[in-house]
């Protein structure tokens, strides 16, 4: 992803994106940001815009920013006002990762991505489910990342690749995506099925962006079928230590 | 608290999908979702803005052949919850 701007916004932007490696087949996009001190102050963060979708078009619109993200063309242009943070500047480039992704057939999940015996587990739940918890209680084991990775089709089953957007473990940036797992706090460490739909209904609010707009989401679910056909998917209940490795190692290992 | 003589409709914006018996209904802007069984997916078809709860209720008695008082539980319950969730309203 290319991104242009004031040297300001794009330097620190730069230095959290060095470490990271895209997936492979992604395209470049060009994204520019564009201070512009006419737009009216920021009054809460971008990350509280609600994206819009029109004919491939993408609009974020909140005080302070005007964006517009088109997966036809590949572009992306931000005007923000110059009070805009390094993280409504992230956020945006979030939201431009998880339309590219989805536009070339992958997807952004909002999940910690741990690598166990060289194997992905995604596990995921809304916030304060325990994702931070579980990349911690996965010491040494490299964390792709504890809050977004991007999902990707391969020839055999998915991939999973590391992201810039949350905190990182190790420099392992993609592995085979073995299971799904969907955290519940418990007394007791077990893996329990869930339901197709529930199943289908949980991811699809797991993944960002996208969720929040119709026009997306028929084939959104239709894709998390899809992957769901060769990723298996647990409600995985379990307690602050890291015995949940021993059940997963014992059912899935 | 929902009324037996209450017209519901459902969302404009809802998007759903059946997924092996189940029907998972996804509220866009929310991000919300709810899973359905055969029963509930009924009651939001026939809640298309032109039924009352008590239409809807004698209608799935008939269809399912199934005890009224039974049916008129599970209708006002999966309709509270679909209106608790965003996905139904009342007109």
């Amino acid at each position: 992803m290319r991104a242009r701007g004031p040297a300001a916004w794009i330097a620190p932007l730069r230095a959290a994106w060095a470490v990271w490696q895209p997936a492979p087949e992604s395209i470049p996009w060009d994204v520019r940001l564009t201070a512009d001190a006419s737009l009216p102050e920021p009054q809460g963060p971008l990350f509280e815009a609600i994206p819009h979708s029109q004919d491939g078009v993408c609009t974020l619109v909140a005080s302070g920013f005007e964006g517009k993200v088109s997966a036809a063309s590949g572009t992306a242009l931000l005007r923000a006002h110059p009070q805009a943070s390094p993280g409504d500047l992230g956020y945006f480039l979030r939201v431009v990762l998880a339309i590219q992704a989805f536009a070339r057939g992958g997807m952004l999940f909002h999940t910690a991505g741990i690598v166990h015996r060289e194997q992905g587990y995604a596990f995921f739940g809304v916030s304060g489910s325990g994702k931070t918890t579980a990349a911690h209680f996965s010491t040494p084991d490299p964390v792709l990342n504890d809050d977004l990775v991007l999902l990707w089709p391969a020839a055999t089953g998915w991939q999973m690749y590391a992201t810039p957007f949350g905190k990182r473990r190790g420099d392992v940036r993609v592995a085979a995506l073995r299971a799904l797992l969907r955290l519940l706090k418990d007394q007791d460490v077990f893996l329990a099925p869930l339901s197709p739909g529930r199943a289908l209904g949980e991811l699809v609010a797991n993944t960002p962006v996208l969720s929040a707009d119709s026009l997306w989401l028929p084939e959104m679910l239709a894709r998390w079928e899809t992957l769901l056909s060769v990723v298996p998917v647990y409600a995985l209940h379990f307690r602050r230590d890291a015995t949940f490795w021993e059940v997963i190692d014992a059912e899935l290992g | 608290m929902l009324n037996w003589d209450d017209v519901l409709a459902a969302a404009l914006d809802l998007v759903t999908r059946e997924s092996d018996g189940e029907l998972v209904v996804v509220l866009p802007e929310k991000g919300k979702f709810v899973v359905l069984n055969a029963t509930g997916a009924r009651v939001l078809q026939l809640s298309d803005g032109t039924r009352t709860l008590r239409e809807i209720a004698d209608t799935l008695a008939a269809e399912f052949g199934a005890d009224q008082t039974q049916v008129d539980g599970d209708v006002l319950r999966f309709a509270q919850a679909l209106v608790e969730r965003g996905a139904l309203h009342v007109r």
